[in-house]
């Protein structure tokens, strides 16, 4: 449907997206995740046609529209600042693409009839759209780009500038309505929260680059990187040696003499398109990082455990924090700071305890410096 | 903001010009050059080169020859005379003066306004900013009716006190300061007031919370704070004051300052040294300008807070008193416009020597649909204002389109070609005009315009550049550029997001501009007056001739025109403003 070739843009000295390449299929949400200025919403706008592309192509439905102006690539847009016109109304504002193309009268009244009727606003119609509360804004602004009928809608941050409450319903509502009408659509957001919920599939950026692609479960699960797995959830990151192969899995040592198994990062996503280092053929007495999710680990204790005890990285709770459905243990350990999630009573501040990887749960191995 | 004093007030917005050329700013609000931005650029860059700069250019020659011969004669002869150098420094110790004064008047007035609070605190508030509704000629004319040495309040004093002489006589450099303190304090009052409102009162609360009193807040908190404030007041006034021309020209009797200097060499044929008087005023103005500049671009303050409002106003306790002592005050701000209403209705040559005069009527009001010779000033200065109006306002859209959306090579000379005309007095646009058009040589781009109908026009269009442009840039700057990218996202071309989004939302702001240009150019006076000839003789020069014949019914009543359509065109402005 969508597809993004070798894209590029510089901007003077600064490179804002480079070699960018990325399909979105006819139906789906794909969401383009990163901090600022990792070159999001660069790539949103070379795709509406606000910015050329210094190299690269884009193409929709098969055709390269990469020189046509925004107005001929028909793109549906929705701005995060909504961008609504102040001087029009909402039926005007929600008309004013229809109108563009050249329809009038009945037929572009019912269908921006339709699209207020899709964001449940059907008796706004006639108000000013200052008079709209945020969050009516922000729908006025999904029915105006939804209105033509686009055959890509384009997304920059519509959400950031509802409150933490709306947001959260809003991006619900938002998917479902997307789903229901079948949109392409592309996403642009820096909260990976709101990545999970909405997107089919994610694309992670950083410094212009694009990390790795997949569905949310593979990202979080099989990221690709350090980047990635730093950016998606909590991460621990701990220094170790690898001392073997056994079974296509490292066996690893960390500082204190624990023996950890890992996963070589990258193996599980052989579709990612960025730069992952294999460390399959990994000799005996490399460097790697351990990457373990707090909810990937636990502490060891009772007797079960004490045949595994040397298995476990010892070390002193330093504090909990209380977070609800879970707690929160940061713990001094050999190895460094590690964050283990637990329940409420695990463990006290001061505490001595090993931690152990949960069942089921190995950790991942990256290179040490790769940021 | 201004048109009651010589110069159309785009002051510290245009501060803002300068410093757009700087900033080459964010890249997604301005876009990269595109070849179609030449059709704007082009002919915005030329009538600036053209209109702001060139003529400049040739004062600047006529300075230094005499029929086409290179000499340093005249600058021998400026720098050699008592009366020219005189001529300098009262123009400077003037204009220093002024804005010492005018901050003393301004200033405690916006924080009694700002932070006392008394019955009828809003109204007089308001009365209180009236000075701006004079156009200078008028606002000086009327200080001749009230305090000249046949005013209403010289005789009063005079009669009252049995005296056989008037008591003072309003001539020389006091009376000009007089009438400059009056016309300018108005931008200390407003900028102070402006300044304090958006004061956050935390600072000050802060400073109470650390132990500071009043005196320590108010010296090492709240003035420093009001520093910007202040100082964009100073350079006003500063600037103001060197342009000033109607109060040293009518009250000025043997004092003389660089602008009326000008206006008597040019009188008597010196255009050597016209030339040179114009360099050293347009210099000493530009040299001012760039000193105080910097001074006040040393420091700028953004308060850090946010949330908490202005610090609230203290109940006065005899409010009673603040209100008597700020009624008398603002009465005494109203008397000027008062005196222009009264003396409208006077006939001609039936006030000599009473107090006030023994006969009203109104026929002056009537003279002016029955006589034409009475409209055709009312019907010269409409047309030629409008005009130029008319310019301004499709250049200003052009020129701010460019200045906030457009980056290009040269953007920073387009900036600074645009304060330009704000910073260089009007006596001296009118020198530069005078010499520039008054020959025909096509090739040159130089025309015989001198004469005739388009030299006021065009010389009141260059004079408002900067107030009408800084609107439009204004409203530019407010516009979210993404509306301009939604309309393009929408399928709209070019010149359909220009015509159903960009112009509806900048027209208000522009217009508001346009209005206050237009005003501007109706009673526009030190240009005019070293440029009109009879038949296009404009309201301003007309008064004066009345002045002259003692007709003072009928200058008052082109008076109070200008009062009135000055009043309507700034309700009018702030309307739209409140709106948009």
């Amino acid at each position: 449907m969508l597809t993004l070739e070798n894209l590029s843009r510089r901007f003077g000295g600064t490179v804002a997206v480079d070699g960018l390449s990325l399909r979105v299929d006819r139906g789906e949400i794909v969401t383009l995740l990163g901090p600022s200025g990792c070159g999001k919403t660069t790539t949103l706008r070379m795709i509406a046609g606000f910015e050329a592309p210094t190299e690269g192509r884009i193409l929709l439905e098969g055709r390269d529209v990469t020189a046509l102006t925004p107005q001929k690539r028909g793109m549906g847009m929705v701005f995060q600042s909504y961008a609504l016109f102040p001087h029009l109304d909402v039926r005007q504002n929600v008309e004013f693409g229809l109108r563009s193309r050249g329809d009038r009268g009945a037929d572009a009244a019912a269908a921006a009839e339709r699209a207020l009727n899709l964001v449940e606003l059907a008796g706004y119609a006639d108000r000013r759209v200052q008079a709209l509360s945020g969050g009516q804004q922000q729908r006025v602004a999904l029915a105006r780009a939804l209105a033509p009928e686009p055959p890509v809608l384009l997304l920059d941050e519509p959400l950031s500038n509802l409150d933490a409450a709306l947001r959260e319903r809003t991006r619900d509502e938002l998917r479902t309505l997307l789903k229901r009408l079948g949109m392409t659509a592309v996403f642009v957001t820096h909260d990976q929260e709101e990545a999970f919920a909405l997107s089919d599939r994610i694309g992670v950026l950083s410094r212009g680059r694009l990390q790795q692609a997949g569905t949310p479960e593979e990202l979080y699960s099989s990221p690709s990187n350090a980047f990635v797995a730093g950016f998606l959830g909590r991460a621990n990151f701990l220094p170790a040696k690898v001392l073997g192969m056994d079974g296509g899995e490292l066996v690893c040592e960390l500082p204190g003499g624990t023996r950890w198994r890992a996963r070589p990062s990258g193996s599980a996503d052989p579709g990612a398109s960025a730069d992952t280092t294999a460390l399959v053929d990994s000799a005996a007495g490399t460097d790697v990082r351990l990457m373990l999710r707090p909810e990937g680990l636990r502490f060891g204790g009772g007797a079960a455990d004490d045949e595994a005890a040397g298995a476990g990285l010892g070390g002193r709770v330093i504090d909990r924090r209380f977070a609800g459905a879970a707690s929160f243990y940061r713990v001094q350990t050999a190895a460094g700071e590690v964050l283990v999630q637990g329940g409420p009573a695990d463990a006290a501040a001061g505490e001595e305890v090993r931690i152990l990887p949960t069942d089921g749960t190995s950790a991942a191995a990256f290179p040490p410096e790769d940021a | 903001m201004s048109t009651s004093i010589d110069r159309p007030s785009a002051g510290p917005a245009s501060t803002e010009v300068a410093a757009e050329g700087r900033a080459d700013g964010r890249v997604d609000a301005e876009g990269a050059g595109r070849r179609g931005d030449w059709w704007v650029i082009a002919p915005v860059l030329l009538i600036l080169l053209w209109l702001v700069l060139y003529p400049n250019l040739f004062v600047l020659l006529a300075s230094v020859t005499e029929r086409g011969h290179a000499t340093l004669e005249a600058w021998r002869r400026f720098f050699g005379s008592p009366a020219e150098l005189g001529a300098l420094w009262a123009s400077v110790w003037i204009s220093a003066a002024s804005v010492v004064l005018s901050a003393l008047i301004g200033v405690p007035l916006a924080f009694l306004f700002a932070r006392r609070d008394f019955p009828g605190r809003r109204l007089l508030g308001g009365l209180a900013a009236m000075p701006v509704l004079l156009p200078p000629l008028v606002g000086t004319i009327s200080f001749l009716f009230l305090y000249g040495e046949t005013g209403f309040l010289t005789r009063g004093v005079q009669t009252v006190l049995g005296m056989t002489e008037a008591p003072w006589r309003l001539a020389g450099p006091w009376a000009v300061l007089l009438v400059h303190a009056y016309t300018m304090y108005v931008y200390f009052y407003l900028f102070a007031a402006a300044g304090l409102s958006r004061l956050d009162g935390g600072y000050a609360e802060a400073a109470a919370a650390l132990g500071a009193g009043w005196w320590t807040t108010l010296r090492r908190v709240t003035l420093p704070m009001l520093g910007p404030a202040l100082g964009g007041a100073s350079l006003l006034v500063f600037m103001t004051s060197m342009a000033s021309f109607s109060a040293p020209y009518v009250f000025g009797g043997g004092f003389r300052v660089l602008t009326t200097q000008i206006y008597a060499s040019k009188l008597n044929g010196e255009e050597g040294l016209v030339a040179v008087e114009a360099v050293v005023l347009a210099v000493t103005s530009l040299l001012f300008l760039a000193g105080l500049r910097r001074i006040e671009g040393s420091r700028e303050y953004t308060g850090a807070s946010k949330g908490l409002g202005p610090a609230p106003r203290t109940q006065a306790r005899r409010g009673w008193v603040l209100t008597a002592v700020a009624a008398l005050f603002t009465g005494f701000l109203l008397l000027p416009h008062l005196t222009v209403l009264l003396v409208s209705f006077v006939p001609e040559g039936t006030w000599t020597t009473q107090i006030l005069p023994p006969v009203y009527s109104a026929s002056g009001y009537r003279a002016l649909f029955t006589d034409p010779e009475r409209l055709v000033p009312v019907l010269n200065s409409l047309r030629m204002a409008t005009a130029a109006t008319l310019a301004n306002v499709a250049f200003a859209f052009a020129a701010g389109y460019l200045l906030a959306r457009r980056r290009f090579r040269g953007k920073g000379a387009v900036a600074a070609l645009v304060a330009l005309p704000w910073a260089l007095p009007g006596t001296v646009l009118a020198v530069a005009l005078a010499t520039t058009f008054s020959v025909h040589r096509p090739l040159a781009g130089r025309f015989v315009w001198v004469g005739t109908f388009a030299i006021l026009p065009i010389a009141y269009f260059i004079r408002n550049v900067p107030l009408v442009t800084n609107a439009a840039l204004a409203s530019f700057r407010q516009l979210d550029p993404a509306l301009e990218e939604a309309a393009a996202a929408l399928g709209a071309g070019r010149f359909t997001a220009l015509r159903r989004v960009v112009l509806p939302l900048v027209l208000p702001g522009l217009a508001a501009g346009a209005l206050l240009a237009w005003v501007t150019a109706l009673g526009e006076f030190v240009a005019s007056i070293l440029l009109y000839t009879h038949r296009t003789r404009p309201l301003s020069v007309e008064m004066l001739s009345d002045l002259r014949a003692y007709d003072f019914g009928g200058a008052a009543v082109y008076g109070v025109l200008l009062i009135v359509l000055v009043a309507a065109a700034f309700a009018l402005g702030y309307r739209r403003v409140g709106e948009g």
